[in-house]
């Protein structure tokens, strides 16, 4: 199942963000990739606030990943500065998968073979200066999931 | 001779302490991975329930793998903690060891799961060692020369049920109670390697993830 959004603002993207974030179960896995500089980072902002997440959120890209403790547990991933997908065992990634936090990983593009088979994919794309194409697709729970969502 | 032993492989963890091969007392904990917090308060305890002071401890035991990256590192840390602080020895017991030596029967594969049908296996015969790799559920049915009534114990097989049972129609599994490694097993099984002096100083005492090697990886072209 696929859902495009169009945006054309900052803020119309992290308002996409929230309105997900605001629906997400504890478990659920979250695959975000896209265009450098589409707006990847401000998705996650907006998920991460409707997750109740109080606070400034930024990319992990020197930390690999980043915990948040809102209504539910955030897991922010950013795996640009992984260089071997076998990197993500040695960082305890596998626990992070144990169903109690929402797991949001950006250039999950990157570790995609070790990456459980059911997640949900978010792609940002360039459709002009201002205006970005979004497309949130998966399959089983997150088909179900995303057919329940109102944009 | 007292044994001390730790378990943090997997979901559960647990702490045992065994005198002169009788398992005195056990503390299993399935609670969601909250080794770091719970573990120490668990030996504590055990100890204490077993008339036991710690000085008394001659051998520390811990399950170094495979399983929880951050989870076996818990278990060493603390014992080589323990083991330094007393200047005692220490033993490293597989994780898939532990899981098979639960149970009493002839024929035994332990399966640990490592997500997207793939587990941590170790197949057992009359108590002995035959194959162990990590993979695809199919590669290790394919692979292994299981007898017809295997029994599959650990987590691995809970989650795998039903690819095994189209293989192995007649396979027996030890269900929900053998799904994690036992600390008391881990302390009979280096009960039995102190016996024969197999013991380990704490300075050597490594995890084994069973992780694919850098070299392996190449080949198979990741």
């Amino acid at each position: 199942m696929e859902i495009r959004l169009k945006s054309s603002s900052h803020e119309e993207t992290w308002e996409i963000g929230r309105k997900l974030g605001e629906k997400l179960k504890p478990g659920m896995l979250l695959c975000l990739s896209g265009d450098l500089g589409a707006g990847k980072t401000v998705i996650a902002q907006g998920i991460a606030k409707g997750l109740g997440v109080e606070g400034h959120v930024t990319s992990p890209t020197f930390n690999i990943v980043r915990e948040y403790h809102g209504r539910e547990k955030f897991c922010h991933f950013d795996v640009y500065r992984i260089s071997d997908p076998e990197e993500m065992f040695e960082i305890g990634f596998y626990e992070y998968l144990n169903g109690e936090a929402v797991c949001l990983i950006e250039w999950a593009e990157l570790i995609g073979e070790i990456l459980p088979k059911e997640h949900m994919n978010i792609e940002v794309r360039y459709t002009g200066d201002e205006e970005r194409e979004i497309t949130l697709s998966g399959e089983g729970i997150y088909e179900e999931f995303l057919s329940q969502i109102a944009f | 001779m007292k044994i001390l032993a730790i378990e943090t492989s997997g979901k559960a963890c647990g702490a045992a302490v065994l005198e002169d091969g009788r398992l005195i007392c056990e503390i299993y904990l399935n609670d969601s991975f909250t080794h770091s917090k719970k573990l120490m308060p668990m030996v504590e305890q055990c100890l204490m329930n077993a008339g036991c002071g710690i000085e008394e401890i001659d051998v520390f035991a811990v399950t170094t793998g495979p399983g929880s990256f951050t989870g076996l590192r818990i278990g060493i840390c603390a014992v080589k903690g323990m083991a330094q602080a007393y200047n005692k020895p220490v033993c490293g017991i597989s994780s898939l060891e532990t899981l098979a030596k639960a149970a009493g029967a002839k024929n035994v594969m332990a399966l640990i799961d490592a997500r997207n049908d793939n587990a941590y296996a170790a197949y057992f015969e009359d108590g002995k060692c035959i194959c162990e790799k990590a993979a695809h559920i199919d590669e290790l049915l394919q692979e292994f020369p299981l007898a017809e009534e295997t029994l599959f114990l650990g987590d691995g097989a809970e989650v795998l049920r039903e690819k095994i049972r189209e293989k192995f129609p007649n396979a027996a599994f030890g269900g929900a109670m053998f799904a994690y490694p036992r600390a008391g097993v881990t302390a009979q099984i280096a009960y039995e390697k102190a016996m024969k002096n197999e013991l380990t100083s704490l300075y050597e005492l490594e995890a084994n993830y069973m992780r694919p090697s850098q070299a392996e990886r190449m080949k198979n072209g990741i």
